[in-house]
């Protein structure tokens, strides 16, 4: 397990990281999730030893992190491309075996990785004819080929479509599943709280929320209701309020309501009249962002 | 015939029916579900052991990861992650078409050099007064002007070896012609440090010449070799710079710097690039050095070839020398965050090398500046050799020479592996900010 206990990280008057303290378990995907310029980049290269912290500690199973312990470290930076003019094979192994893995190991695991990725006849090509998503994948790769002992990725969906998002992520699952924290950072909502097992939500260099999606949701606490029209959705609000509904908002002809229990909010519902559905509310991990700031 | 089933002879008729086939459909399906085996058929069951020489030789599926990954590792010492690094700079570069174009013009500026050189040769001899005035030993005057009448050529009759070899160090006599006293060897001639054309020209046999100190190539031949040389040095350091400087920029912009300085030590990574194309340089002196031997070999030069031989040799150490500093001192400047302080450095290491490539050509008529300029790091490639084709330096002075560029070297070394350590991380955010290098990762380098 990778812990961050109480990092600060500052330079001149701006801080970075504020007392950021969290786990990546083993086995587990470590989604950190937050605006740009909310200290994602700063977090992973910390974790990595490339920027000193003001405070703080950073463990690995129990053990406070030295340069040695990071040798195997998968580290993918925020930055794509590589060397342009070299080979995509020759390029994994070169970055593989400068963690200290053997020839043969280092080829075996690039051309495992880079058929995963579905780029085994690009294999000898330069990296510089690659496109983005291609350049991207073999990013990928290269961090994982050496087989690291935890994994930390800054930004590692951009300039992928949908499809190889996937792919990535059912690679990192198996490499998480193989006992390895991963931890990576995105501003791409959706594709954290589809994949992600355990969410980090950053901004401004603290963190605003972290757990898993549902424990993130909480108890539904939110209720939809639609009615017939929009003047039965109005007509309703009254009802609602008097049964013991709060924070009731209207939209055309669906009420959002606040109830402390599901049981209460049944009772309210069932107060008024022309119902067509009746749920809880769902609320995405961008709803939760924006309802922590 | 075998059953393989049962394992055992069997009669060929076992397999036709010794009874009327009955129609019954019941006993047919049960026939299907249930195979009827024979009394000695062993069934295998789940739990039995397989015999060794039958087990497939399959990693257990329970035991391979996921990932399919193999994960074998050795320790990596810092020898061995500096050869990781020059073996991909080398790659790299070698596979570069700047490195085949540089490669062709080294040729091309070989071949001119040989062209200019034999064509002004030609033109004219340009040995020096006395030159052509031949020192005969042990023969009387009467003799000598025989002799000069001859050969067309002034004679002076000098009473020993001695004497005649007084007249080679003045420049009274180009040569001196030495008569075995007992007849048995065939005459030689004695010379300075050169082949006394003139004199060789006008003798209608071909006599061996001994020189009185190490040979040297006339200058009309010198320079142009000399000025090849130059060009060998300048476009190793500056060829092989710019992609040192190159590739180090590009790791900065990718923060490949940051994966390199996560896993090896900064000074492997430094010390990496900059002996790998080091050794590459080589190439380069190997195709300037191949193309000056076959050149003169094909021009029946033979003689100024084997003469050449050693100053190509200590050409080659100090080459080697020299294009270590331009190498280093490219990495210092690549190093700095500033693209202005960059700019300026890279342009000030140009000028260094160009300009010490062309101090020695420049000032060559003055032989203490030149002597000094062949101890200078950057001037010495070319003053060195230049002092060999002239004859002024003594064989050990190469060492000397190559022995202050390598101390040179190593100090610029030092200063731009610090300065690379040191700088490694900076200016290569996105957020633009200068980020120190961790103090763990330092001093993990510095070990």
């Amino acid at each position: 397990m990778l812990e961050v206990k109480g990092l600060t990280v500052s330079h001149g008057r701006k801080t970075y990281l504020k007392d950021v303290s969290f786990s990546a378990d083993s086995g587990r995907l470590t989604g950190v999730v937050g605006l740009r310029g909310s200290g994602k980049t700063e977090l992973v290269r910390t974790i990595m030893g490339l920027i000193d912290a003001d405070e703080g500690t950073i463990e690995l199973a129990g053990t406070t992190l030295g340069f040695g312990d990071r040798q195997n470290f998968g580290y993918l930076p925020s930055e794509r491309g590589g060397y342009p003019r070299m080979k995509v094979l020759e390029q994994i192994v070169y970055l593989s075996r400068l963690h200290g893995m053997t020839l043969g190991a280092a080829e075996k695991n690039a051309v495992t990785l880079l058929a995963r990725l579905d780029l085994s006849d690009r294999a000898y090509a330069q990296l510089s004819h690659l496109s983005g998503s291609e350049v991207a994948r073999v990013d990928i790769a290269a961090v994982l080929a050496s087989d690291p002992d935890v994994v930390l990725l800054d930004e590692p969906f951009d300039g992928l479509d949908a499809e190889s998002a996937t792919t990535v992520f059912q690679l990192l699952k198996d490499h998480a599943d193989s006992g390895v924290p991963v931890l990576f950072t995105t501003d791409k909502w959706r594709l954290a709280q589809d994949h992600a097992d355990d969410l980090i939500v950053l901004s401004h260099g603290r963190i605003l929320a972290e757990g898993t999606l549902d424990s993130l949701q909480g108890d539904a606490t939110t209720y939809s209701v639609r009615y017939a029209d929009a003047a039965a959705a109005v007509a309703a609000v009254a009802t609602l309020e008097d049964a013991g509904a709060t924070d009731v908002v209207v939209d055309a002809d669906t009420v959002a309501f606040d109830a402390v229990d599901e049981d209460e909010a049944v009772a309210a519902v069932r107060a008024t009249e022309d119902v067509r559905a009746f749920g809880p509310a769902t609320r995405d991990l961008a709803d939760l962002f924006k309802e922590s700031v | 015939m075998v059953d393989k089933k049962r394992n055992d002879e069997v009669d060929p008729t076992d397999d036709l029916p010794t009874d009327p086939v009955v129609e019954d459909e019941a006993a047919e399906d049960d026939a299907i579900a249930e195979p009827e085996l024979a009394d000695d058929f062993i069934e295998v069951g789940d739990g039995d052991e397989v015999p060794e020489e039958l087990r497939e030789d399959r990693p257990d599926p329970a035991g391979v990861p996921k990932t399919g990954l193999v994960s074998e590792f050795h320790d990596l010492t810092a020898s061995q992650a500096a050869y990781l690094v020059a073996h991909r700079e080398t790659s790299s570069v070698s596979r570069s078409p700047l490195f085949y174009v540089t490669s062709l013009l080294l040729g091309v500026a070989v071949i001119a050099a040989l062209i200019i050189g034999f064509q002004q040769a030609g033109a004219g001899p340009g040995e020096g007064e006395g030159s052509d005035t031949l020192a005969v030993v042990g023969v009387g005057q009467e003799q000598s002007d025989a002799f000069a009448q001859q050969i067309g050529l002034p004679v002076v009759s000098v009473e020993d070896e001695a004497a005649g070899e007084a007249m080679l160090r003045s420049g009274e006599a180009g040569a001196v012609y030495v008569l075995d006293p007992t007849g048995m060897q065939p005459a030689s001639l004695l010379a300075l440090n050169r082949d006394p054309e003139a004199i060789l020209a006008k003798l209608n046999q071909p006599v061996p010449v001994d020189y009185l100190e190490q040979p040297a190539v006339a200058p009309v031949l010198g320079d142009p070799v000399a000025w090849g040389l130059g060009v060998v040095v300048a476009l190793a350091g500056l060829t092989l710079g710019a992609a040192l400087y190159q590739n180090l920029r590009t790791e900065k912009r990718n923060r490949l710097a940051e994966v390199i300085a996560s896993t090896i030590p900064a000074r492997a990574s430094a010390w990496g690039r900059v002996y790998g194309l080091t050794l590459l340089s080589l190439t380069f002196t190997l195709i300037a050095v191949g193309a000056l031997l076959v050149g003169l070999s094909i021009g029946q030069q033979t003689t100024i070839a084997m003469a050449l031989l050693p100053v190509l040799g200590w050409f080659a150490l100090i080459a080697l020398m020299t294009v270590f500093i331009v190498l280093a001192a490219h990495l210092w400047v690549a190093t700095s965050a500033s693209r202005r302080v960059r700019r300026i450095g890279y342009a000030a290491v140009v000028l260094l090398t160009v300009g010490g490539v062309l101090a020695p050509l420049v000032l060559r008529s003055q032989e203490t500046v030149l002597l000094w300029l062949s101890y200078t790091p950057l001037t010495a490639p070319v003053a060195m050799p230049m002092r060999y084709l002239a004859g002024q330096a003594e064989w050990w002075e190469g060492l000397a020479s190559a022995g202050a560029s390598a101390l040179v070297g190593v100090i610029v070394f030092w200063l731009a592996s610090a300065a690379y350590q040191r700088t490694l991380l900076r200016g290569a955010g996105r957020s633009g900010r200068k980020a120190g290098i961790s103090v763990r990762s330092a001093s993990k380098s510095s070990a």
